[in-house]
């Protein structure tokens, strides 16, 4: 898995779209070599809970495409559902640290969200969802962007909470990631579990 | 155990056939690329003393689970055996991780005990549910370490450590035939509301 071997970090991946990535990725206002190096924990909890609403607009995307199966997207609705949580609770830690809320992406159109997906290392485009192969890997995809997300802002942060809060999160991510593995290739563990570090990627 | 990078190319794969040489493979995954591999190899973080203490203690539930898997393997077959020879492996990097970085703060690793009490699973669904209650006994405890170590760096790797073992957790309760996931989010212990 290529997001697990090459990946990026967030800051290059901020630095690869010159700080200006759509909805929110990056702090109204901030330049990158400024986030990068004083983020606070303010800070890094907006910047998880904005890729938390990019998956969750991945999700719907890819669930309207109507390329997934009724099992599958069950499976999709089944984790949406799950994303949404983690938004919510990652929205109330974001507004107690002071910070404002993310913008949502509904708005944004598809290529604007694969614009940011690119950034974020993902091949597969929401523009080119053919086949229910191409939408589960989306999915997996995005699920390894939350898994980067959380896996680049756990050595910074501060607040113990914040730390369980954000490393449960990341587990929570890469079971998903696991499932949709299985959905797209059924049985195959060694593509559901495909590394013993799971970093993500972005 | 050694920690000494050889700079093998070794797969995931190509270990597999050592999966019966029990918690003794814990050498040789330390004396292999603790990480996958990859481009380049960082060095190990830096570990500080206190945070020794801790990274032994989840070592410990380590051996214990090499332990499990290196017993329980011949009790499975087929896909289930290949997805256990597998979570062995991982289990072998992760010890061999924990090794590295607490003898990189200069420390030392403990070695694992002489046994550990596993009780007398006889079947495959005995092995299976075993494996299941360690795999998630492991998680909620790296969890839990992780708002514990001082090292930035070292709570990375246990969140990425945590992570890779609640992907076996979902892999485990699948062939247990029980729903993947718990519900929102798998948690550590004592954790706060949400």
């Amino acid at each position: 898995v290529t997001g697990e071997r090459d990946a990026i970090t967030r800051r290059q991946a901020i630095s690869l779209t010159g700080g200006a990535i759509a909805g929110g990725l990056l702090l109204p206002g901030a330049q990158p070599a400024a986030a990068a190096a004083t983020e606070t924990d303010g800070e890094l909890m907006y910047h998880v809970l904005a890729v938390e609403l990019l998956v969750i607009t991945v999700y719907e995307r890819v669930i309207a495409s109507g390329q997934l199966t009724p099992d599958h997207a069950a499976l999709a609705h089944q984790l949406l559902s799950y994303e949404h949580v983690h938004a919510r609770v990652l929205g109330r830690e974001v507004h107690a640290l002071g910070m404002p809320a993310p913008p949502s992406l509904a708005g944004v159109s598809s290529s604007g969200l694969d614009a940011i997906l690119a950034s974020k290392t993902v091949q597969e485009r929401l523009t080119a969802i053919a086949d229910e192969r191409t939408a589960l890997q989306l999915l997996i995809r995005a699920e390894e962007v939350a898994e980067g997300a959380y896996h680049d802002a756990i050595p910074k942060l501060t607040d113990a909470r914040l730390l369980l809060r954000s490393a449960e999160l990341m587990a929570t991510e890469a079971q998903h990631r696991t499932l949709l593995s299985f959905a797209r290739d059924p049985g195959d563990v060694d593509k559901a579990v495909p590394v013993a570090f799971v970093q993500g990627r972005g | 155990v050694v920690s000494e990078p050889s700079g093998a190319a070794t797969s995931r794969r190509a270990l597999l056939g050592a999966a019966s040489a029990g918690a003794a493979l814990v050498l040789s995954a330390c004396s292999n690329d603790v990480d996958r591999p990859a481009a380049s190899q960082p060095a190990p973080p830096p570990v500080t003393g206190p945070d020794v203490t801790i990274l032994n203690r989840l070592l410990d539930l380590k051996y214990k689970a090499i332990a499990a898997y290196t017993a329980g393997i011949p009790l499975l077959e087929g896909p289930e055996q290949d997805a256990a020879k597998l979570f062995l492996q991982d289990e072998l990097y992760h010890a061999g991780k924990l090794y590295a970085m607490i003898r990189h703060a200069g420390g030392e690793g403990d070695r694992a005990r002489a046994s550990y009490p596993l009780g007398h699973p006889r079947s495959r669904d005995d092995m299976l549910r075993l494996l299941h209650t360690l795999e998630h006994t492991e998680v909620a405890t790296y969890l839990a370490a992780v708002p514990l170590v001082s090292d930035g760096e070292t709570r990375g790797v246990l969140a990425a450590i945590a992570s890779n073992d609640a992907q076996h957790v979902v892999v485990l309760r699948t062939e247990l035939s029980l729903k993947p996931l718990t519900g929102p989010y798998i948690g550590a212990p004592r954790r706060s509301s949400s």
